[in-house]
């Protein structure tokens, strides 16, 4: 297998590498905010794998191209619908007092609930708006009285995780396809 | 949904990659539209006609 080694790969894998290093330095010096050091270890090492992967292949296959959007958007649309289904079976699950640790406020999951029926492209975008919307309320919660207790790492986590482990399944199954190398 | 894209792309002498180039997409999108497995947009489907000097109606050939 080639590998390109232009410069952007040469930079990419360098913030990747860095990433791992400065996690590694936190999670075992810092202990108050080794999650921290957790994060960045394991989201240089999901970079890492995707900076190579896309190193393998030809600059010519990474161009946008209108079928890359729709499987992308189709992908993010299943990722959205596979996360409202995990988190209604906890919330259910919540209500039978089976497990209340891992159980999401329904107040965040209403907004997506709305576009159950939307098409792929809404979809996709409700997804990750929902990880935004998410990720700026874990910044600035805390000027909010009603929301300043709220355990985010939890949910941040649980809708992360959930949600982004079916979108990049989704997303390879609709990308593969067998090549016909006899042009 | 059948194509007759790679037919005329050998009567052009062209390959997947030079016709990708020319419309703007990626090889693998020209491989999925000459196996039928992707239904493209009416520019896309266009703008292959017209590089392949054909109407569109007889690049893609749509089945009942």
């Amino acid at each position: 297998m080639k590998f390109r080694t232009d410069k952007d790969i040469i930079r990419f894998i360098g913030f990747t590498l860095s990433a791992i290093l400065i996690g590694i330095i936190i999670f075992n010096y810092f202990q108050t905010i080794s999650i921290f050091g957790f994060i960045l270890i394991l989201s240089g090492l999901i970079g890492f794998i995707i900076v190579i992967q896309v190193a393998s292949k030809p600059k010519q296959e990474l161009i946008e191209d209108e079928r890359s959007i729709r499987v992308r958007e189709k992908a993010g649309f299943y990722a959205l619908l596979s996360l409202l289904y995990i988190v209604g079976i906890f919330e259910l699950l919540r209500m039978l007092k089976l497990s209340p640790s891992l159980t999401p406020s329904p107040d965040y999951t209403g907004g997506a609930q709305h576009l159950w029926f939307a098409r792929e492209k809404a979809a996709s975008k409700a997804y990750f708006a929902t990880l935004i919307a998410l990720l700026f309320l874990m910044a600035f919660g805390n000027i909010i009285p009603e929301i300043k207790n709220a355990n985010y790492w939890d949910v941040a986590s649980f809708i992360f995780f959930v949600g982004l482990l079916p979108f990049l399944i989704y997303d390879w199954y609709y990308k593969k396809g067998e090549y016909n190398e006899n042009n | 949904m059948k194509t007759r894209i790679k037919e005329l792309r050998a009567r052009y002498d062209m390959t997947q990659e030079e016709l990708a180039k020319l419309v703007g997409v990626r090889r693998e999108t020209i491989v999925f539209l000459e196996k039928g497995k992707y239904n493209p947009s009416l520019k896309l489907a266009y703008d292959i006609s017209k590089i392949l000097h054909s109407r569109i109606e007889e690049v893609f050939l749509f089945e009942d």
